[in-house]
């Protein structure tokens, strides 16, 4: 009887800190959106090479501004306001506008559906740890089964706000590496940082909307996906390289990523079977009755396997 | 109201009458042309606007104009009272009959019968790297993937 209790005694303890674990993921989140900061962000590919970036995130009265500057290499830039995304080539002298309703660029990392979150991770705590020169405590998302892999975040203790994310696969291999060097909180809400480094001297050329904008028949149905993922969005362009429509349906859990593209193969071109691996993203490629069906995404090659065995054209 | 525009985009107000101007132009229907304008301020600060007249209005109606995706749904336009050609849905009709015989007809004349064993292994040199730079654009947290992958060059 003692055992029984001690047991359901341990049971609601554990609820409870599980709770509170996932209440913190909920101010972390809040934090990205809602705080002013500036800093160096290192990021570190499955390749161990490391790439840095500038940032500045304020919010002004209710609405986000975020501008991003390359560091190492091309002199590009990210101007980003709620949706609207403008990036600045001045490599190849182009500029590129985007609607991005939905970007989860870091720290800003989290869904807006955090209780989706807790379907497919249990989280643990990691304890504390010193990321940029301040306290912070590692949360560890563990998947509830072999279809995504491990998140491991460490958040700010005073402000929540998520300073590193590490993504680690099943081998306990780092897939993704992501943390800022340095950070700093800004007071002011001043935005006039929020502008371009346009260069007199070139002519620069604005994109063409490539999108194709009428609504398209689905002539596919992926029924039975692995538990937790869902479709979050969906376009359909004209790639040059391919010379054909491709349609891409984006899956998520709300952490993990999944891109599902489906194009006719062309005569003089040969389709594709088989696995691959490029960056931190695995690659699963299949044809069926003259589709070529590619899934990509930060997951096992198992999950990309099935939902391109998923996949049935009408 | 136009003054204000002006004047913040010109940088002539600063601290608190910078936030004050920014308080009016929150409360008018002026507030997305001046979004859009902050965006390329320095490129009419800079007189870029003489040498070539046409950039601003295109990175403003390119704004306009590209789609946003939405969760679970299909891109929509963002005139929300765009209508319908279905002259264009039944040319695609056509057109996709015509495809239809067409594939099938080089399915059965050709050896690359749709059979998964026949085809090429993959190899990651093979892939498409418009569509992993798709992929990576779309779906990455790396602020550098998407400096990187973000910009596709034109058809």
């Amino acid at each position: 009887m003692f055992r029984l209790l001690l047991f359901i005694c341990l049971l609601i303890s554990g609820a409870a800190s599980s709770n509170e674990l996932w209440l913190k993921i909920s101010e972390a989140s809040k934090a990205s959106h809602d705080l002013n900061y500036s800093g160096i962000i290192n990021t570190t590919d499955s390749n161990q090479d490391i790439q840095s970036t500038k940032m500045i995130h304020v919010n002004h009265e209710g609405e986000e501004f975020l501008k991003i500057e390359k560091i190492d290499g091309a002199d590009n830039l990210l101007l980003m306001h709620e949706a609207d995304a403008v990036i600045y080539d001045n490599d190849q002298n182009k500029i590129l506008i985007k609607k991005k309703k939905d970007a989860h660029l870091f720290p800003n990392i989290f869904p807006s559906n955090l209780d989706k979150l807790k379907d497919s991770y249990s989280i643990g705590d990691g304890g504390d740890f010193r990321v940029a020169g301040r306290a912070t405590q590692m949360l560890v998302l563990s998947p509830v089964d072999e279809n995504r892999y491990n998140y491991h975040l460490w958040l700010d203790k005073k402000s929540h706000l998520p300073l590193k994310m590490m993504v680690i696969d099943n081998n306990k291999k780092v897939v993704e590496n992501i943390a800022f060097a340095n950070i700093e909180f800004l007071k002011s809400q001043d935005i006039s940082w929020f502008r371009p480094n346009i260069n007199n001297d070139i002519a620069y050329s604005i994109n063409e909307n490539k999108n194709i904008e009428e609504t398209v028949r689905k002539f596919w149905t992926i029924n039975d996906l692995p538990s937790g993922f869902e479709e979050v969005s969906y376009s359909a362009k004209r790639y040059a390289g391919l010379n054909a429509i491709a349609h891409q349906i984006i899956y998520s859990d709300g952490l993990s990523y999944i891109s599902i593209f489906i194009h006719p193969v062309a005569k003089n071109q040969k389709p594709q079977v088989g696995s691959s691996k490029r960056g931190s993203s695995n690659i699963h490629a299949e044809y069926k009755k003259g589709y070529q069906i590619l899934a990509v995404g930060a997951v096992p090659m198992q999950t990309l396997s099935y939902i391109t065995n998923k996949v049935k054209l009408n | 109201m136009s003054e204000n525009i002006s004047s913040i985009i010109d940088n002539e107000l600063k601290g608190k009458d910078l936030d004050h101007g920014l308080n009016e132009l929150k409360n008018s229907s002026a507030l997305s042309s001046y979004r859009t304008y902050q965006m390329i301020s320095d490129v009419m600060r800079n007189d870029y606007y003489d040498v070539n007249p046409e950039l601003t209005d295109k990175i403003m109606s390119k704004i306009h104009d590209e789609p946003t995706q939405f969760n679970n749904g299909f891109i929509h336009n963002n005139q929300s009272t765009a209508t319908i050609d279905y002259r264009k849905y039944l040319l695609v009709f056509v057109l996709g009959l015509i495809a239809a015989f067409a594939i099938s007809w080089a399915v059965n004349n050709f050896s690359n019968t749709g059979s998964s064993s026949s085809n090429d292994f993959l190899a990651a040199d093979s892939i498409s790297q418009e569509i992993i730079e798709d992929h990576f654009s779309t779906t990455t947290r790396n602020p550098n993937y998407f400096l990187e992958a973000g910009y596709q060059p034109n058809i």
